[in-house]
Formats: C-alpha cells, sequence, structure tokens
C-alpha cells in the first residue's frame, strides 16, 4: 500500500468521524435530559440536508454569487431549519410522553423518523433521487510530500473538530451546559434547584439536532450528494458510537464515533475486496464490544453512595 | 411564635390532598411554616412526610387544598419557580450531583443568578461555613464521603439565599456523631434568620432545636403545638413510644 491511497483513507476516515460524533452527541444528550432514543434525528438530519439543498437553488437567480455567501445562507438555512424541526419534535412529540413508558417514545420517534423520510420522499420534487449537494468550498489540492488532499476536506474535518470542541465546552463550562448535566444526573433535583426542565429539553434537542444540521452540511459538501435516505444510516451509526462510548456520555459517544470510522477505515484497508465489507466489519466489531463492554467504554466512574 | 425580629413570609399549607396515581397519601393537611426559627414535622415512615415535601415543591399536584407563601399562591407553579421565590431545600439522602464538582454544586444551588460577583460571594459563605468544601472545591461530589456530601447538599441549599429552608430526612444514613453536628449546623442557620422547616424522624434532637411542630400520621396533622406541648401530648407518647402508659 502507497502512502497516497493510505493517507487518502485516512482523511475520509476522519471526516466520517467528525459527522458521526456530530450525530452521536446528539442522541446521547437526548437519552440525558430526557431518557429518550431519539430515533427520528437521523432523519431530522437529512431534512436540514434537504432544507441547505433547497436553500442554494435559488441563490445564483437572485445575484449571490459568491460561494462564501452561499455557504454562509445554506448553512443558516439548513441549522435554523433542523433547529425548528428538532423543537417541534421535542415540543409536540417527546415531553408530551414525560412519564410514559420507554417503548412508547421509542415507538414514537420511530415513527416521527418514517413520516419525515417518507415525507420527503413523497412531496419533494423527484425526492426518491439523490440530489447534487453544490461544492461551496475550494476543491483544489494541496500536496503536503507525497500526499494530495483536497483543501475543502480539509476545512471540512477543521469545521467539524472545532464545533465538537466548542459543544464540549458549551456543556462543560457553560450555565446551560451545567444544566444539561444536572438534568441528566437527577432530574427532580435539578428542578429543586430551579432549573426549568422544560427548557433544557427543548434546549438540548435544539441543539442536538444544530449539531446534525452540521453534519449533514459536512456530509453535502464532502460527498456532494443528499438523498432522502442518508439519514438512516448514519442515526444507525451515530446511535452505535453513542452506545459503545457509554449512553449520556458526551465524550464517551465522541470516542465512539472515532472508533466506528476507525474500525471502517480497517475494515476497508486490510478486508478483501477493497471497502464494499468495511460496515460488515465495523458493525461485527462493535457487537463484539458491547458484548464485552455493555455498560460502554467509558463506564461510570462515580458509584452512588448512599 | 414570632421571634420578635423575625420578617418574612409564611408558608401555608390548607387543606391539601394529594398522592400517587388512585390513592390519596394525604388527607386534608393545614399547617404553617411562620417566619424564624425551625418548625418541625414528624411522623413515622410512610405517614407522608415527604409526599408534603413534594407537594410544596411541586413535584407532586395536590388534588385539592392550596399552598401559599406569603401572598404567592405556590399551588401550580412549576417547581423552579416556586424555589425561585425564596425557598430551597435539602433533599433527602442529600441528592449531590455526583458527576459535578463541588463548585458546580454549589453553582447549582443559585442556578437562577447570573450575577458572577454574587455567586461569589454566597460561595465564600459557605466555604467560610465549610472549610472542608474550599479544599474539595474541585472534587467530584460523586466521590466525597457522606459527610462531606452532607456539607456540599446544606451549602447548595443555602446558596439560594432562602428566606425559607426545607431540609427532608437530614440525619437519614449518617453515622451519629455527624448527625449530632448535622443538627447543630441546622440550628445555627435558623439562628442566623432563615426560617428552617425540617422533616425528621429522629424526635429528640429535632425538637430539642424546633420552636414549633406537627405530627403527622397517617397522612393527617394529628397533632401540633410548640416543641414541648408536642412532645407532651397523647398522640406524640402513642405514636413514639406505644400506646397505655
Amino acid at each position: 500500500m502507497d502512502i497516497a491511497f493510505v493517507s487518502q483513507i485516512v482523511v475520509s476516515g476522519l471526516i466520517l468521524a467528525v459527522i458521526y460524533a456530530l450525530v452521536a452527541v446528539g442522541f446521547t444528550l437526548f437519552v440525558g435530559v430526557f431518557n429518550v432514543l431519539n430515533f427520528s434525528h437521523g432523519d431530522v438530519l437529512m431534512f436540514g440536508a434537504f432544507a441547505g439543498f433547497t436553500a442554494f437553488l435559488p441563490l445564483a437567480g437572485l445575484g449571490v454569487t459568491s460561494p462564501f455567501l452561499q455557504l454562509v445562507l445554506v448553512t443558516i438555512a439548513s441549522v435554523t431549519c433542523t433547529i425548528a424541526l428538532g423543537l417541534i419534535v421535542a415540543r409536540f412529540f417527546i415531553l408530551p410522553l414525560k412519564g410514559a413508558p420507554l417503548l412508547n417514545t421509542l415507538l414514537i420517534t420511530l415513527m416521527l423518523a418514517t413520516v419525515i423520510r417518507e415525507g420527503v420522499r413523497l412531496f419533494y420534487p423527484r425526492g426518491s433521487n439523490p440530489k447534487s449537494f453544490p461544492a461551496l468550498l475550494p476543491t483544489d489540492f494541496v500536496s503536503i510530500g507525497a500526499i494530495n488532499v483536497r483543501v475543502d476536506t480539509i476545512m471540512l474535518i477543521f469545521a467539524g473538530l472545532a464545533i465538537i470542541v466548542a459543544t464540549g465546552a458549551l456543556i462543560e463550562r457553560t450555565r446551560f451546559g451545567l444544566a444539561i448535566r444536572a438534568v441528566a444526573q437527577d432530574e427532580e433535583t435539578a428542578r429543586c434547584m430551579g432549573v426549568n426542565y422544560r427548557l433544557v429539553v427543548l434546549g438540548a434537542f435544539a441543539l442536538g439536532s444544530g449539531l446534525a444540521a452540521c453534519a449533514a452540511m459536512i456530509n453535502g459538501l464532502y460527498y456532494n450528494e443528499v438523498n432522502y435516505s442518508m439519514g438512516l444510516m448514519l442515526a444507525i451509526i451515530g446511535f452505535c458510537s453513542a452506545i459503545i462510548g457509554g449512553l449520556g456520555n458526551i465524550a464517551g459517544a465522541i470516542l465512539g464515533a472515532f472508533i466506528f470510522a476507525g474500525l471502517q477505515i480497517v475494515g476497508s484497508l486490510f478486508m478483501p475486496f477493497s471497502s464494499a465489507y468495511s460496515d460488515v466489519f465495523a458493525f461485527a466489531v462493535i457487537l463484539v464490544l458491547i458484548a464485552l463492554k455493555p455498560t460502554g467504554l467509558i463506564g461510570e466512574r462515580v458509584s452512588e453512595r448512599v | 411564635m414570632s421571634d420578635g425580629n423575625a420578617i418574612g413570609r409564611t408558608l401555608t399549607v390548607s387543606g391539601v390532598f394529594a398522592g400517587y396515581d388512585a390513592a390519596d397519601v394525604l388527607h386534608d393537611v393545614n399547617l404553617t411554616v411562620e417566619p424564624g426559627g425551625v418548625t418541625c414535622l414528624l411522623g413515622a415512615n410512610g405517614s407522608g412526610k415527604t409526599t408534603l415535601i413534594r407537594a410544596i415543591l411541586g413535584l407532586t399536584r395536590p388534588r385539592a387544598g392550596e399552598i401559599r407563601f406569603g401572598e404567592s399562591d405556590l399551588t401550580t407553579l412549576p417547581t423552579h419557580r416556586i424555589v425561585g421565590a425564596g425557598i430551597a431545600i435539602i433533599p433527602e439522602g442529600r441528592k449531590v450531583f455526583p458527576r459535578c464538582s463541588v463548585e458546580e454544586n454549589l453553582r447549582l444551588g443559585a442556578y437562577e443568578i447570573a450575577d458572577r460577583a454574587e455567586i461569589r460571594r454566597r460561595m465564600e459563605v459557605v466555604y467560610d461555613r465549610f472549610p472542608r468544601l474550599r479544599e474539595r472545591r474541585g472534587q467530584l461530589a460523586g466521590t466525597m464521603s457522606g459527610g462531606e456530601q452532607a456539607m456540599v447538599s446544606i451549602g447548595r441549599g443555602l446558596m439560594k439565599a432562602p428566606e425559607l429552608l426545607i431540609v427532608d430526612e437530614p440525619s437519614l444514613g449518617l453515622a451519629p456523631n455527624l448527625v449530632e453536628e448535622n443538627f447543630e449546623t441546622i440550628a445555627g442557620i435558623a439562628k442566623q434568620g432563615v426560617t428552617v422547616f425540617l422533616v425528621e424522624q429522629n424526635v429528640h434532637q429535632t425538637l430539642a432545636i424546633a420552636r414549633r411542630g406537627y405530627l403527622l400520621q397517617q397522612g393527617r396533622v394529628v397533632e401540633s403545638g410548640d416543641a414541648k406541648s408536642l412532645a407532651a401530648s397523647d398522640a406524640f407518647q402513642q405514636a413514639y413510644f406505644g400506646a397505655g402508659h
């Protein structure tokens, strides 16, 4: 294997890791504040990708031709629509199910996922066809030694990492983050401290959905394609990442995402028949990991004292 | 009943029925916590003490009746608004946030306060009361001993600078020497002008620091009065020492 080929795969693995991490953090946030496995998350992401794509279409006609300005507007549209949809999901389908059996909330998020996915497929013009997402970042190559990498790829990786770091800081350093962590540990006591529970749940859904929009943008800009079923696989992988990291744990979700992407790389490098089996390999290893470490890789380090 | 210098609002519980699912736990509970000193709520396990606290805090909605704090009606307010009205709770079992540091736990106590200087000032007051917490400000509360967690929980309650402090079963699960210390702390807080509503099973130590109290039995207030007359009442003697003497 030559170095150029390996570096190519490592770079695409990093892109995947960043996308997965952004999705996984959402899953883990929702479990933290509401103890809900929100399977509509992937399709909220897909909705964000379509919102960004739709916002792009009229821009050239409106005289907005600068790729940078286009990127800013497309991102704003995607993030705004995704947050709005996430808030609708939280306010009308999740919060009313407070106290309901877990299976009911699970079922509702699965049905929501189907409604959003099929809604886009049926009602978006030619919704079942893949759409070509515009390349709004510079696509020229830079050479580092023998390695050639596209500029937009590097920008996307760094943008994704920056968003992940900023999210970590938000959770660890701000009052809102403290409220999310408090609710995740003990909802009733958090309320007794003066935390507005409903607001924190809505805020966490807004944050998680906004991160999904970022994942959708990175995904669209990297692969230059969006389609109505893209959310499904991303949701499964994001969910897996959150589980192997230990559900409810932000750092664990990020670690899980990098592990999953790493496994896919290893799979495509060393498995026969190239990359076709990388997902099979990655999921198989995840199965083993979960069997060995059922509570996740970052377990509870703190035991509750009586 | 008033302390002479005690100013503040009275917590009034009137005609409260509350419970879970189909069954009422509280039946027509009436009581008042007047400003100043310690008012206690005594009663055996299962007498409804916890349900009453939950009703006051809005965690379990009363089916009937009214809960007021001074002029404000708490009955239908969400919990975060109730504690925003000047009431703080030191919950049963301490309930520190185990994966938050001591400092973050204290910060959560004054959650509704945005002014950093004010938070800092209140934290210093708590640290002066519990120097051990200052030493351990960065430690995760879940890794601390039971006694230290009790300090975190009390300190967190004081961070609200409350007018009324509700203390729920503070001695539950603590070693005897720590129980003693805990009661001294609570009495000290009351002396500084915070009204304390103390819920306890530990009768003697409670009556020693309380001025006034209520005895709850099977969800009903069966006796009330100042601490001395409460201890001497038939209902109290029966509840704690059995009938027939």
